[in-house]
């Protein structure tokens, strides 16, 4: 009944002029974002939140719930012309949405993409709305020393899932950890790798870090790369009519897929999507159609990469535990804004959070009905020259990060940590485990001295509850399992040089 | 330069930041030492398995590609550009450097075609202008060329 009471409360919100408009421009941005490819939601997102600092937290929410479901549905528009996966998300849809672009069927393979692609996002903020408050109930009961522990798990889990060598993943988490201290320590007041600057005595503010580790290295992989000169499939301007209750299955099915697979932490919508579309050639029986064009197989990936994104904001708004980059920014969002992401946002504002979760889902009818009108500006995106748009992103960045605090020394070191970010991708270190460590390490360390300091320095407390046990084992598992099949994966490699 | 030689590099030179990070942690006093301390032990851990990692690659000796130069030179273009435009902005301001920046680079990446080139990075500065001057009014650097022609 409070659920229902709360997202009462939330509509009139959310249903303001200039919460509509931010969700309006956030998702026609989105979508073209999603479809200039090398650029994704989370780098979207991440230039966006400067720029939404002065605004109300559910205006800047709104715009960043129509860019992240905008995205994931803009990045199959490259996918299907191009054969160029505009977001990661968009890799399955290239199977048969190019295929049919080379038949002449674009425009319909463009329909289906965009109709599944919001049905899924609206499957998936309506999993968010009714699984995130009892889970964030259950959440308010958690110890320090549980928090403690989940801090340290959702640190570990990213770090080890998100990279094929979990040595780079846990360092990246550890440079995220040495971010998150600078700066004077809250509880004792000292001061912590400030260096004497007075720029670094109150912290490095995590939008800097943001923009800089998922904007700068996005630019400059397209001032590299040659994109534009792709050659794209044509469009017929026919009208193509199909029949849409075989597809009714295959979206309930699809849904259910990312919804889950949103839910656990590091896999993400270009998991969902693969995986729906095997499911869906697997399932049907005239699977050897997938791959040659066959519309459901476009229906599939569409559906379940965009039942993800809502998902993967379950874990970050009830635990504060973000399960994916774009979640991660997304919590450095809710943190700008001065909202704490954790089962207390629940109770302290309820509005804010349960209007995020609606903005979730109206910028899902939202992107059918703008994905609809601006269909034909969409696809002329793809003819945006990426080496114009380079320095464009750079020239946004560098004012985005200049207007919080008036602050160049932020500039500079929001270019830091770009090249840094560049230089890591490079090295295949995954940047997402830092982000996570910045927003994590701080509530780790936190919740370590006040179960400290509640059992009077024993450590003791910090293994006394259940949950913290399942915590652990979870974390262990999480640790143990990749290994496993890394060792599993060698064996008979080396069976074989023998 | 081979990739694993590449990355024995990077993980030696991570490996002396951490040394030099616990030595910069040991002056915290009591609690505030204790994250510090155990996040550069472990990272100095990490960094030197990955040394190890990056040795063994480099005895298998396969080496892979890197970059080619090309890449590389567009990397150098892009980054240096980048630089002196952050530079330049506290002396003649963000929108003039910004109208420079963007064509400079784009042309310098070999972008041609020159009514795009000189049209669409105005009309990108305009909408800046608007947003941030007119309606956010965020306190940007002084403006002192568009000052001379009585725009700022």
């Amino acid at each position: 009944m409070d659920i229902l009471n709360h997202i009462l409360s939330a509509l009139p919100l959310i249903f303001s002029i200039d919460v509509i408009i931010a969700m309006i421009i956030g998702t026609a941005v989105g979508i073209t974002v999603g479809a200039l490819p090398g650029l994704s939601a989370t780098m979207g997102i991440a230039v966006l939140i400067p720029l939404t600092f002065s605004m109300e937290p559910l205006v800047a929410l709104g715009m960043v719930a129509g860019i992240y479901n905008g995205a994931m549905y803009g990045g199959s528009i490259p996918a299907i012309l191009l054969r160029i996966p505009g977001t990661p998300a968009g890799i399955a849809t290239v199977f048969d949405g190019y295929p049919m672009a080379q038949k002449g069927q674009a425009p319909l393979a463009l329909k289906i993409s965009l109709i599944s692609s919001a049905i899924g996002s609206a499957v998936s903020a309506i999993a968010l709305l009714a699984l995130a408050p009892p889970l964030a109930a259950i959440a308010l009961k958690f110890s320090p020393a549980d928090y403690f522990w989940l801090a340290l798990f959702g640190m570990t889990t990213i770090a080890v899932l998100l990279s094929s060598n979990p040595v780079k993943g846990l360092l990246s988490t550890c440079l995220g950890l040495v971010v998150g201290i600078v700066g004077i320590d809250a509880m004792t007041g000292a001061e912590r790798f400030a260096f004497g600057s007075m720029d670094l005595l109150s912290g490095i503010n995590i939008i800097v870090l943001l923009t800089g580790l998922f904007a700068i290295p996005p630019a400059i992989d397209l001032a590299v790369q040659h994109l534009s000169q792709q050659k794209e499939a044509p469009i017929d301007n026919k009208k193509a009519s199909i029949r849409w209750r075989p597809f009714i299955p295959v979206w309930i099915k699809s849904s259910i897929m990312g919804v889950v697979i949103g839910i656990i932490p590091a896999l993400g919508g270009n998991i969902a999507a693969v995986l729906a579309w095997n499911e869906q050639r697997r399932s049907d029986p005239d699977n050897d159609q997938y791959g040659k064009g066959e519309p459901k197989g476009v229906a599939a990936p569409e559906c379940a990469n965009n039942a993800d994104t809502a998902a993967t904001l379950i874990p970050a708004l009830t635990l504060g535990i973000p399960g994916s980059a774009v979640a991660a920014v997304i919590l450095g969002a809710l943190l700008v804004h001065g909202l704490r992401p954790g089962p207390q946002l629940f109770r302290d504002d309820p509005e804010i959070v349960f209007g995020f979760m609606l903005t979730m889902f109206v910028t899902a009818i939202l992107m059918f009905v703008i994905g609809r009108v601006g269909a034909r500006a969409f696809v002329h995106v793809l003819k945006a020259p990426t080496m114009l748009l380079a320095p464009m992103i750079i020239a946004l960045a560098v004012v985005g990060i200049y207007s919080i605090h008036n602050s160049m020394f932020e500039v500079w070191l929001m270019l830091f940590f770009g090249l840094l970010g560049y230089g890591m991708e490079r090295l295949n270190i995954p940047t997402a485990p830092a982000v996570l460590a910045v927003i994590l390490g701080p509530m780790a360390e936190e919740s370590l001295r006040r179960a400290l300091l509640i059992s009077g320095g024993s450590f003791d407390y910090l293994v006394q509850s259940w949950i913290s046990w399942i915590i652990i084992a979870m974390t262990a598992v999480t640790l143990i399992v990749p290994m496993w099949k890394r060792f599993r994966r060698l064996k008979p490699s080396r069976g074989d040089q023998e | 330069m081979p990739r694993p030689l590449i990355e024995l590099i990077c993980a030696l030179l991570v490996s002396g930041l951490c040394i030099a990070g616990f030595v910069e942690a040991t002056k915290y006093m009591g609690p505030s030492g204790y994250l510090p301390k155990a996040v550069m032990l472990l990272a100095l851990l990490l960094s030197l398995i990955w040394a190890l990692q990056s040795v063994l690659w480099l005895r298998k000796s396969e080496s892979e590609s890197t970059a080619d130069s090309a890449s590389l030179s567009r990397i150098a273009v892009f980054t240096g550009a980048s630089l002196a435009y952050v530079v330049t902005i506290p002396f003649i301001g963000y929108f003039t450097t910004t109208l420079v920046f963007i064509p400079a680079v784009s042309s310098a990446l070999g972008y041609r075609k020159r009514r795009i080139l000189l049209g669409a990075p105005i009309i990108f500065v305009l909408a800046l202008y608007i947003l941030f001057s007119l309606i956010l009014q965020v306190q940007l650097p002084d403006e002192p060329l568009l000052q001379l022609i009585g725009i700022r």
